[in-house]
């Protein structure tokens, strides 16, 4: 298995929307690199017949009627009393689209 | 106030107004604010809601009584939960820095189950955070410390929840067990953990972690705990998608339980290896098979999990955006950052197949090895970690040392199955050991069964010492008294020193078994009769009169313990193998018997009487040691105020005992037979001499031999077959039937037939009469000492057992002076043929009125 490099761990950083320091990458790296190099043993079984299982349940397609209940919802002030950041009723975020600039 | 240690006690002490409810929260909350600055268990205290619940409880209880421990089966049991369970309007963190001012808006299914089943929220415990950790120390805020020894970890990442309930700030504490983060800490802090099969308790309002391997579990001090608190958690709840409602499974009447030798890793500690086959040795000589079986990829489980959880993971903590709620995704601490990386690499274009997809593969795997496993056990027992607790930031540097500390546990998560730790005991450090118990899918009654039985082998363990030690110093004693005098009054005068006790004391000693811990009093009992008799050893003693007092010292201390271990019974025997437990018991006793006066005898010869009484010490040490595994089997009551009230207590309660017996029919008749039969087998006894004489023949001293002996086997074949037969289906009333009935014939067969034979086959036909005699007796005692005790309350038994054999100690007396009469006077086959017509009108009232008393109304 191939060594993992530091644009590696950048990049799963930048995927998971995490800000890691440079400290931190060093650190992260190596321990990262040793672990993954150890669950690349994994290689060693023969899976060619066998199938992936995502979970043990055994359960398929548990539909429920979609009705709304009241009394199981929250309400608007209960929604949004996790946060201060509100606006009319609505949770207030950054703007995520910016002018273009190559206007 | 010394807080109960038990769902039972709690709720008896609060039948029994012994305490409120917000007394124990009240001393709850005290302990917490005293000793949890040293321990950190704690993140959030619920005092106002914890003393708002409580006194809920006590209006319920002054309002409804005792009709409200049927409607709120958890009626007063405190509960403490990891931080990663919603809790409304109570700060919730998942031991994270991101969520440290979160305050739910409702209630994981878990917490609103539990509340409306009558639990009192004390608050929300420490965790690693996110769940990601092997030994608390993960929490951003700050570790939790082994409340054995606050240097040790406490396991994780339930830390809080185990440490809560080993240092008693709650009864009972909920977790989440994604990779052993239930059973690990509670192996690390000795108390019962269950992380139950995936899908079964609802992950509803529990923050989540890797989705297909959290599982939501529990905290207890016994088995019986756990499981009572599983029965209000578990099944669907309309909003988890992955819950099925478990279909209670047909046990195996004969469980084999399989040790996977892929477990026993290099690295596996050699104190914690021993401890697995100390555990192993118990279940085998509970008659449960132990056989070996094979996990050939347990080795890549960890590789697997270390694959699967942080993929998860990196999905789940995507959400945790500090828009909605909490803090921004910079509050992570250093490991969830790790597990988000890792799970995003692992999942990430071109590794996903490589690691991801691998991983699931190597997953069926597993799940296919436990399966094939599961085909020929009921169970497997296995090490929780490979190493006893260890020292607080000796795995902090090295992520990877800490994922291997997991290794034990996570194949079961990622094969969906349940698994219960239990304590067993301690390293020489004084650091907690235990074992888990695995099981195929929804096992989770077997596990529970397994789990309480290893309990009973402690009791069973100190009868069979104490018996062994009580036949052997019988006999020894006799002999001695015999040599020195010999005559046959003093022998009798033996007897009448042991039977004196039971008359004297016997009532006073039955009605205090109920007063305090049982346990207390089996170890107490033991450890002085052994004591008093390596004093009588050592002292050199030539007096006389002191083998009378030794005899009257042991059986005094046996007042004591015969009513506390035959109550302590049903309290660590699922009622389902009551009958089996009483089996066992009787057969122990015959083995003991027959065992100890054949051994006695060449002691004495060899180690000569005062070694053979060192020995018989010893055992009575070893009965004491057994005992003191036991847990905690009754309420402790406050002492009585003054020595007069407690005088009176003691007699009110011998009363209350024989009122208890009077009034319930049900419980009258199997008490009189019980009676009955015991002084017939008295009377049988005395006779032996006469028996052997004129009836086989023989010579007095053989007639230990050929006609004690051979009643003795006959016992055991009883014990054993009653037992099957019982299993079987049989009805109590049909066997103790077919037994009197039996008895009546071989009693007349004995005394008629064989002095009428010749030569060597008049000793066979008369041992066989007499093993048919000793298998009947069995066939007439187990089903009604089973019926005793089933008819019997938890709190009533101590006083019942107690009158039983006070009286039958007292109601011997008189049929055994005046049985040896009529042997003098008409010989032994009028008293026989007056015996038979007794037991023959026992069957015949059976038959006709027996149905009655089995169907009596309980009170």
């Amino acid at each position: 298995m191939s060594k993992l490099t530091k644009k590696d761990v950048e990049h799963v950083a930048s995927l998971a929307k995490l800000s890691i320091s440079d400290k931190e990458l060093e650190k992260y790296l190596k321990q990262l690199d040793e672990i993954v190099n150890y669950i690349g043993e994994l290689n060693e079984v023969d899976t060619e017949s066998t199938e992936p299982t995502s979970q043990t349940t055994g359960l398929e397609n548990i539909f429920r009627p979609d009705e709304l209940k009241p009394q199981q919802s929250l309400s608007d002030e209960e929604a949004l009393a996790g946060t201060e950041e509100t606006h009319n009723g609505y949770f207030k975020v950054e703007a995520v689209l910016t002018e273009r600039t190559d206007k | 106030m010394n807080l109960p240690l038990t769902i039972k006690e709690t709720q008896a002490g609060l039948k029994e107004k012994k305490f409120k409810a917000a007394e124990i929260v009240r001393e709850y909350l005290e302990r917490i604010k005293k000793h949890d600055k040293g321990i950190n268990a704690f993140l959030t205290i619920s005092e106002e809601q914890a003393f708002e619940a409580a006194a809920k409880v006590d209006r319920l209880l002054e309002n409804s009584g005792e009709d409200a421990f049927n409607q709120y089966p958890l009626l007063g049991v405190t509960v403490a939960y990891k931080d990663l369970f919603l809790t409304k309007g109570i700060r919730t963190t998942a031991g994270s820095k991101v969520l440290e001012s979160f305050v739910p808006a409702y209630s994981a299914t878990v917490v609103e189950r539990l509340q409306k089943a009558g639990c009192i929220l004390v608050g929300k415990t420490n965790c690693d955070a996110w769940a990601h950790g092997a030994s608390g120390e993960n929490s951003d805020f700050g570790p939790t410390k082994n409340p054995w020894q606050p240097e040790f970890v406490p396991g994780g990442s339930s830390s809080g929840s185990a440490a809560a309930i080993a240092a008693n700030f709650s009864l009972i504490a909920c977790g989440t067990d994604t990779g052993g983060s239930v059973r690990q800490p509670a192996n690390f802090c000795g108390v019962v953990g269950l992380k139950p099969t995936y899908g079964v308790v609802s992950r509803y309002g529990i923050i989540a972690m890797a989705s297909s391997l959290d599982s939501v579990g529990h905290f207890a001090r016994t088995v019986e705990d756990a499981r009572r608190i599983f029965e209000i958690t578990k099944g669907e709840d309309g909003y988890d998608g992955t819950l099925v409602n478990p279909k209670a499974k047909m046990q195996n009447s004969k469980l084999k339980i399989g040790i996977p030798k892929e477990y026993f890793i290099e690295g596996l500690d050699k104190e914690v290896e021993e401890s697995i086959l100390n555990a192993m040795e118990v279940f085998r000589k509970e008659g449960i098979e132990i056989v070996e079986v094979s996990l050939p990829h347990t080795k890549y489980a960890i590789s697997v999990y270390y694959i699967v959880q942080p993929a998860e993971v990196s999905s789940n903590l995507g959400r945790y955006d500090g828009v909605r709620y909490g803090n921004d995704r910079n509050s992570f601490g250093a490991e969830a950052k790790r597990r988000i990386m890792l799970g995003t690499y692992v999942l990430s274009a071109g590794y996903y197949d490589a690691y991801y997809l691998k991983a699931m593969k190597v997953r069926s795997k597993i799940i296919q090895d436990f399966e094939q496993a599961f085909e020929e056990v009921d169970a497997i027992l296995a090490p929780v970690s490979p190493t006893p607790p260890f020292k607080l930031g000796e795995k902090a540097d090295n992520p990877l040392q800490m994922y291997l500390a997991d290794i034990l546990t996570v194949a079961g998560n990622l094969a969906g199955i349940p698994g219960l730790a239990i304590p067993s005991g301690f390293t020489k450090n004084g650091l907690p050991l235990g074992f888990q118990l695995l099981g195929p899918r929804f096992s989770e009654e077997t596990l529970f069964s397994l789990g309480k039985n290893s309990k009973f082998l402690y009791l069973w363990a100190s009868q069979l010492l104490s018996q062994l030690a009580i036949n052997i110093m019988n006999f020894l004693l006799l002999v001695r008294i015999f040599t020195i005098t010999g005559s046959t009054i003093a022998a009798s005068l033996l007897w009448v020193s042991y039977a004196l006790p039971a008359i004297l004391i016997g009532p006073i000693a039955a009605a205090s078994v109920d007063m305090v811990a049982k346990r207390r009093m089996l170890m107490i009992t033991n450890l002085l009769q052994s004591l008093a008799i390596l004093g009588y050893a050592l002292a050199h003693t030539e007096r006389f009169f002191l083998l009378f007092g030794i005899a009257f010292a042991y059986s005094f201390l046996n007042q004591f313990y015969v009513p506390a271990e035959q109550a302590s019974l049903p309290g660590v025997v699922p009622k389902n193998l009551l009958p089996q437990a009483n089996s066992l018991f009787f057969l122990t006793q015959q083995s003991a018997l027959i065992v100890g006066f054949g051994v006695a005898g060449v002691l004495n010869k060899f180690l000569g009487f005062e070694y053979s009484l060192y020995l018989v010490s010893l055992f009575l040490l070893l009965a004491f040691i057994s005992v003191s595994f036991l847990p905690e089997l009754r309420t402790r009551e406050r002492l009585p105020e003054s020595f007069e009230k407690g005088v009176v207590k003691f007699f009110s309660r011998i009363v209350e005992g024989y009122k208890f017996i009077k009034e319930n029919r049900n419980i009258l008749a199997p008490f009189l037979l019980l009676m009955a039969i015991q002084i017939a087998a008295a009377v049988v006894v005395v006779n032996v001499p006469v028996l052997a004489v004129n009836i086989f023949k023989i010579s007095i001293n053989s007639g230990g031999l050929l006609i004690v002996v051979p009643a003795g086997i006959g016992a055991i074949i009883g014990a054993t077959a009653v037992s099957k037969l019982l299993r079987g289906g049989l009805r109590k009333k049909k066997i103790i039937e077919t037994s009197l009935f039996l008895i009546s014939l071989a009693i007349l067969l004995l005394v008629f037939i064989t002095p009428e034979v010749s030569g060597w086959v008049r000793i066979l036909f008369g041992a066989l009469m007499v093993m048919a005699i000793g298998a009947s007796f069995v066939g007439v005692m187990i089903p009604s000492q089973t019926f005793l005790q089933e008819a019997t309350p938890g709190g009533m038994r101590g006083r019942v057992f107690g009158n039983y054999w006070f009286l039958v100690t007292l109601a011997t007396i008189v049929p055994v002076i005046f049985s040896a009469t009529l042997t003098e006077l008409f010989g032994i086959q009028f008293l026989f043929v007056i015996l038979s017509g007794l037991f023959f009108s026992g069957f015949v009232v059976s038959k006709k009125y027996g149905q009655k008393f089995i169907t009596a109304a309980k009170p």
